[in-house]
């Protein structure tokens, strides 16, 4: 079980990306995507973009589920009100889990925000962001 | 022991970590040992909550107050004046308000809508309709900035594109005289700033101005104009006109 996390943000660019393996079953978080997937995910979840634009305007609910799919792998989607965009490509349904860890996130994110030293749309280069995005990963997936 | 012997500068400092956007997923790829100590400091470190009833919350008053003499002083002294003295005419310093208080906005929605998420309700909601943005910013973050709500809400009779929101007695130019020669100008260029920040990152693009309109016992009445682009009437005629 592989997760390939990026946020993006308001001007479609990255500004967090991290990939991760699952915890579960005494796994120890690598993850075990194949060199030519490792190539392709930033390219599905930039491929979602153009569905989230057209389904968030739609519900008005931050989290929007598995909103894509690309040959097994599922992309979840997450909104925050500053159309910052979470996305999660994951290989089975999770919806629960994924919505606690994408909320946590929007949390992480908006400590992030506030620092007046961050402006919005900077890529977060935060190594405690970094290290509690991964906790979250272990607690969650 | 090797500890004691290297002296602390020559250890790889801890700050190389995090991620790297001209790296990307490698940069941060694998939870090692050392973040596993991170986690900890992170974890066991004081950091504020953001919602109330979420962990140890710092932000548990609902209405942290600051003293309005105090912000009036910064406010003049600092944000004014300051620009005051680098601007050649009344629309350049307008413009310089307003484009400082335009990142105050985006970070004013994220928060507003992290801390009104309760443990019961901890999804918050998004805006799509453009009255429904216009009512939260007259209510909500009206209360937040200034501990009350704006005194008006009103749409434009001549054009669709146009919303205004009045607020009688604006606090920040509470006590703010301007020189007789700069009467055009409204101090209030900076919370228009906010708003247009705010309506910006809820894809609502618009430009938002401050007008000084006097009424009867309101000598620094503020309008706020707020001009949508026609991108989000389209966009609201094609969604929800049916």
């Amino acid at each position: 079980m592989s997760y390939y996390l990026a946020m993006i943000g308001t001007q479609d660019n990255p500004i967090y990306e991290l990939e991760f393996g699952s915890f579960r079953q005494g796994n120890d978080g690598t993850s075990k995507f194949n060199p030519e997937m490792k190539e392709l995910n930033p390219f599905i979840l930039h491929a979602a973009l153009d569905i989230i634009e057209d389904v968030q305007w739609e519900t008005n609910t931050l989290y929007l589920k598995a909103i894509d799919n690309f040959y097994g792998h599922l992309i979840s989607a997450y909104v925050t009100p500053g159309n910052v965009k979470f996305l999660l490509l994951h290989e089975t349904k999770n919806e629960e889990a994924i919505r606690h860890f994408f909320t946590d996130i929007n949390d992480l994110y908006v400590k992030v925000l506030l620092s007046p030293f961050y402006n919005a749309n900077d890529p977060i280069i935060s190594p405690s962001f970094d290290v509690k995005v991964k906790t979250l990963a272990k607690k969650y997936l | 022991m090797s500890s004691l012997i290297n002296p602390s500068l020559s250890h790889t400092p801890p700050s190389t970590r995090g991620y790297n956007p001209a790296v990307g997923v490698l940069s941060n790829g694998l939870l090692t040992t050392t973040d596993v100590q991170h986690a900890f400091i992170a974890a066991t470190a004081p950091s504020i909550a953001l919602a109330p009833g979420k962990r140890n919350s710092m932000a548990l008053r609902k209405t942290p107050e600051i003293s309005l003499s105090a912000l009036i002083y910064i406010f003049n002294e600092l944000i004014i004046n300051y620009n005051f003295n680098q601007s050649s005419n009344i629309a350049v310093l307008e413009k310089k308000l307003n484009a400082l208080g335009y990142p105050i906005g985006i970070k004013a929605l994220e928060l507003h809508s992290t801390r009104s998420a309760s443990p019961a309700a901890p999804e918050t909601k998004r805006f799509t309709r453009v009255l429904d943005v216009l009512q939260y910013i007259h209510t909500h973050i009206w209360t937040m900035l200034f501990s009350k709500t704006a005194d008006n809400l009103e749409k434009s009779q001549d054009n669709a594109d146009e919303y205004m929101i009045i607020d009688n007695e604006p606090p920040l130019t509470k006590y703010a005289k301007p020189p007789k020669e700069f009467d055009q100008l409204n101090c209030n260029a900076f919370v228009a700033g906010i708003l247009e920040g705010l309506l910006d990152a809820a894809y609502f693009s618009c430009s938002v101005s401050a007008h000084t309109v006097p009424v009867d016992g309101f000598p620094m009445r503020t309008v706020y104009l707020i001009k949508f682009s026609r991108s989000v009437l389209e966009r609201e005629f094609v969604r929800f006109s049916r």
